[in-house]
């Protein structure tokens, strides 16, 4: 809490220091958790491009995919809960007790679990206006932020815990913006650093990679579906791997610095740093 | 022949001179690392104790609510994207 407003440059290097500074083991948790859901992910974009029109007669079959994907769901936001604790607990100058450390709640974590899966609920009945995605991406992230503050199994507190914390609107735009083109800087930079790597397999080591050469070509990168869709699905979720972190971390910054503001404790910090300053 | 004083020092701060006396654990801390608590004095850890064990703990009724309410949540979840991605890729095929 060093500022006494929300800035978003502040809450962007906070959030960056606080990402860094989970390198080990936190980071790894976080993409291990993740990597099943994702993998899933891409393989239900491939099969729902294969099958074409005729996904509308494969009802069953896409059922017991999803199923599966909403199943991997919850490790994946186990290391999401794992990360932002760390991250709130350091932001707070607390230490959690090692045994405890890879333990949550259970009442808040079934909580944090249930608001998860109605926040996807009204994304997949309310996406055809568009408007929604991008709200319900940032409030995703941010129900992964509030895990910390949550107490008891209780999903109607959870629901309000998040509306409380969602009331800078103009700032979480602002924020969600600036994730989305880092996101886009992230898809372009693995792609180059992949094209860099077949470069050089090709011309130094020698080796016959024509046809990833094709799958990678640039105008194939700008379709909407190319043809080969995979190599893409997969940059795109590495690239969103590769930002998940810092972007958890500053909505968790933002969180616990809306608490402060609320609480009162940013003016109680704000005076004991000055008046430690003045004794020094 | 009087009683030797023995000066005490925090538990957590070995330079400060102890202020007061736990009276969960018994160990002595000074000011900062002491916390009044319904007129009774704590360390920091005690007191993280007993903050933990008065915390409201929901009832069975909520447990099983939250538990019915995580169930329906998934496979309405799992339903609507199965429904969502198959008219997706249909709209899409047909434009």
């Amino acid at each position: 809490m060093k500022t006494l407003y929300l800035s978003p440059l502040q809450l962007l290097d906070d959030g960056f220091a606080a990402a860094k500074q989970m390198a080990l083991p936190w980071l790894g948790v976080l993409w291990l958790t993740s990597l099943p859901l994702t993998f899933l992910q891409v393989h239900y974009w491939m099969t729902l491009r294969h099958l074409g029109v005729e996904a509308m007669t494969h009802g069953d079959f896409l059922f017991h995919f999803s199923l599966l994907i909403t199943a991997a769901t919850v490790p994946a936001l186990y290391g999401r809960a794992l990360f932002v604790r760390q991250i709130a607990s350091r932001h707070g100058g607390e230490k959690a007790a090692g045994e405890l450390r890879w333990r949550l709640p259970s009442g808040p974590f079934l909580s944090y679990l249930s608001l998860c899966f109605f926040l996807d609920v009204t994304l997949y009945i309310l996406c055809w206006t568009f408007v929604f995605i991008p709200v319900a991406w940032v409030l995703s992230a941010l129900a992964a932020a509030i895990f910390p503050r949550l107490q008891g199994a209780n999903l109607v507190q959870a629901v309000r815990e998040l509306l409380s914390v969602s009331d800078k609107i103009l700032l979480l735009a602002l924020l969600g913006f600036v994730f989305l083109c880092a996101w886009l800087v992230a898809c372009v930079n693995l792609y180059l650093g992949i094209e860099g790597f077949l470069w050089i397999a090709d011309g130094v080591a020698g080796w016959d990679l024509t046809v990833w050469q094709q799958i990678l070509q640039p105008e194939s990168f700008f379709e909407i579906l190319p043809a080969e869709l995979l190599p893409y699905l997969l940059i795109f979720s590495a690239a969103w791997l590769l930002v998940l972190p810092f972007w958890l971390a500053t909505l968790t910054i933002y969180v616990e610095s809306h608490r402060a503001q609320t609480t009162g404790e940013d003016l109680h910090q704000w005076f004991a740093s000055i008046r430690g300053s003045k004794v020094a | 022949m009087g009683e030797v004083i023995q000066r005490q020092f925090c538990a957590n701060h070995p330079s400060r001179v102890a202020h007061a006396l736990c009276m969960d654990c018994k160990k002595t801390v000074c000011q900062e690392c002491a916390t009044r608590w319904e007129g009774i004095n704590y360390c920091i850890t005690c007191l993280e104790k007993r903050r933990v064990a008065a915390a409201p703990s929901a009832s069975m009724g909520g447990w099983a609510l939250l538990l019915a309410s995580v169930t329906v949540l998934f496979f309405a979840k799992s339903k609507l994207m199965a429904w969502s991605a198959a008219l997706m890729v249909a709209f899409l095929e047909v434009e």
